[in-house]
């Protein structure tokens, strides 16, 4: 295999593994809070993981990442509590169910494109929220459905399972966007119009990377819920949705390690406003907003963006 | 001039509106294989129009298409990309932000499964020495000059080998020297057995390429012929090329 022994050459590919020893050894002597923040983090990274895919690659701006974090999140609830399948049936299930959802939505949103597409998906989500709202005899509207059994027991286990989710998606991503599939999202995202005349069928690739990334995210969706035991309809209003474009965006759409570097950011530093005073903590909402505008202002290709423009700058320095 | 065999492309009767004016009004015409087809015809007279109804960009609202023999009518235009009918846009379209080989790939990628990675690379250096590219195949393809662009255009619509080539004003803003690549690259792929379809605002280009030529004038054909019959047919002269030169 050329492939491995070229990554053994790699420096970055040291950098990685030493990341990924960090990150296996952290929450082992992390407190309760910061493992809970690491959590919450690592599932923004993977709906940003996602949505980067039908952004970055295909250059579709959807906002209703979290419509499918929902839709695995009560597949797993209502599995459970409702109809007593066991967690990992229902996390089998997940997927599924979010994979023929994101299909259906598929069929009428990717008709639009750019701001239409981003508005409509924006009135999808809103739907869905108040669809959650109102039926308040599945899903326990704000009131919520509690005892959702957990996959494992120990919260250290569902940070490893969120970080297997996050190298799954990471390998995928890039198994992807080196391959053919890979081509035809870019050839979609610069001339849409242009691709179905080498015999493209675009709307076939568009639906169906649409649908798994959905998918993809409803196991992160299922796996969250299953760890807090508890899902309301408040977890999904047309705000939240904003997030995970917010990781997108900053990480660098279009790039396998960016939403990793988008969630540290968005969802991982406004935590440090949670520990001071209360006056400090007001301002954590406003945090996202700012660091959002900086990075788009500065780094349209967001914080990998910067991180290449750097090592560009230093290699030519090199030479010189 | 070799003998013009069967039919490969018919169209019959066929009619686009586009809000109540008639782009395309009830046009009829064959193509026969190994030919060169050219389209004249003033500004707006439903050109361009009829690329898009054949490759499936639009809809007609009647008349049909037939495709060595079926009927490709309002079909999508992958499918027809797939059937074997290649085309190049009026202005240019490439993908900006790739090199000249991923755009090459990406022309190929819709049917390269049924080939290897040697033969596809084979073919790739073909194509990129046929068009005047192979110099620039690691350029980004929004670097590259208008007319290399414009060759970059026909090299992936020429890559999986066409039976049709619908050549929508290859040379639109090139030098005369450069003209004359086309012209003779048009010419060689002629020779490779591919059928052209070609629009023309270059009256020399077209009258030097084409075999036969089409006259179109408000979406209805209003001549057709050699290039010599039609620089002197009266409808031609009134419509087109302007009374006080009659």
């Amino acid at each position: 295999m050329g492939t491995i022994s070229d990554l053994l050459k790699k420096k970055s590919t040291y950098i990685f593994l030493a990341a990924l020893i960090f990150v296996v050894i952290l929450p082992l002597y992390s407190s309760g809070y910061v493992l809970r923040v690491m959590i919450t983090m690592a599932s923004g990274i993977i709906a940003a993981m996602c949505l980067n895919v039908v952004l970055g690659y295909m250059g579709y701006p959807s906002l209703c990442q979290n419509v499918f974090f929902g839709v695995g999140a009560y597949t797993m609830a209502l599995a459970t509590v409702k109809l007593g399948f066991s967690p990992w049936t229902a996390l089998l299930l997940s997927p599924i169910v979010t994979f023929i959802i994101g299909y259906l939505a598929a069929i009428p949103f990717l008709k639009l494109r750019s701001m239409f597409f981003a508005i409509a998906t924006l009135a999808f989500t809103g739907v869905v929220s108040a669809v959650l709202v109102n039926l308040p005899k599945i899903t326990g509207s704000n009131a919520g459905l509690r005892g959702i059994p957990r996959l494992v027991k120990s919260d250290v286990t569902f940070f490893y399972l969120e970080i297997a989710l996050i190298l799954v998606i990471l390998v995928l991503t890039v198994i992807m966007s080196r391959s053919f599939w890979g081509k035809i999202l870019i050839a979609i995202r610069e001339d849409e119009d242009l691709a179905p005349h080498f015999g493209i069928n675009t709307t076939r690739y568009k639906r169906l990377t649409f649908a798994v990334t959905s998918a993809a995210t409803g196991v992160a969706g299922a796996i969250f819920f299953s760890y807090q035991t508890f899902i309301s309809s408040n977890y999904f209003t047309i705000g939240s949705s904003f997030t995970a474009l917010a990781v997108a965006v900053v990480g660098g759409g279009g790039t396998a390690l960016g939403p990793i570097f988008g969630g540290l950011v968005v969802v991982g530093a406004p935590e440090a406003f949670r520990g001071m005073s209360e006056a400090m903590s007001l301002w954590r909402p406003a945090f996202v907003g700012i660091v959002l505008v900086v990075v788009i202002l500065l780094s349209p290709g967001g914080i990998v963006g910067i991180f290449q423009s750097v090592t560009g700058y230093l290699k030519k320095r090199g030479e010189k | 001039m070799a003998e013009l065999g069967k039919p490969i492309l018919e169209i019959k009767d066929l009619c686009k509106n586009f809000g109540g004016i008639a782009a395309v009004d009830g046009l009829s015409f064959i193509v026969r294989q190994g030919e060169i087809l050219g389209l004249l015809g003033p500004n707006g007279s439903g050109k361009t129009t009829l690329f898009n109804l054949i490759t499936g960009v639009f809809d007609s609202d009647s008349g049909k298409v037939l495709f060595q023999e079926h009927d490709i009518t309002n079909e999508e235009s992958f499918k027809i990309a797939l059937k074997g009918i290649s085309r190049t846009f009026q202005s240019t379209k490439v993908f900006p932000f790739q090199t000249v080989l991923d755009n090459i790939a990406i022309a190929m990628i819709a049917r390269a499964h049924k080939r290897h990675g040697h033969e596809a690379s084979q073919r790739i250096d073909k194509v990129l020495e046929f068009t005047l590219l192979s110099n620039v195949r690691n350029a980004r393809a929004g670097d590259l000059t208008h007319a290399q662009q414009r060759r970059l255009m026909v090299a992936m619509a020429l890559i999986e080998d066409p039976e049709l080539l619908l050549l929508d004003e290859i040379t639109a803003g090139m030098s005369g020297e450069e003209c004359n690549e086309m012209i003779e690259m048009a010419r060689k792929i002629r020779e490779r057995g591919i059928t052209i379809v070609l629009i023309e605002h270059n009256m020399r280009v077209a009258m030097a390429l084409s075999d036969r030529v089409l006259v179109l004038n408000f979406g209805k054909k209003i001549a057709e012929g050699t290039p010599g019959e039609i620089t002197t047919n009266e409808a031609v002269l009134e419509a087109y090329l302007g009374r006080e030169e009659a």
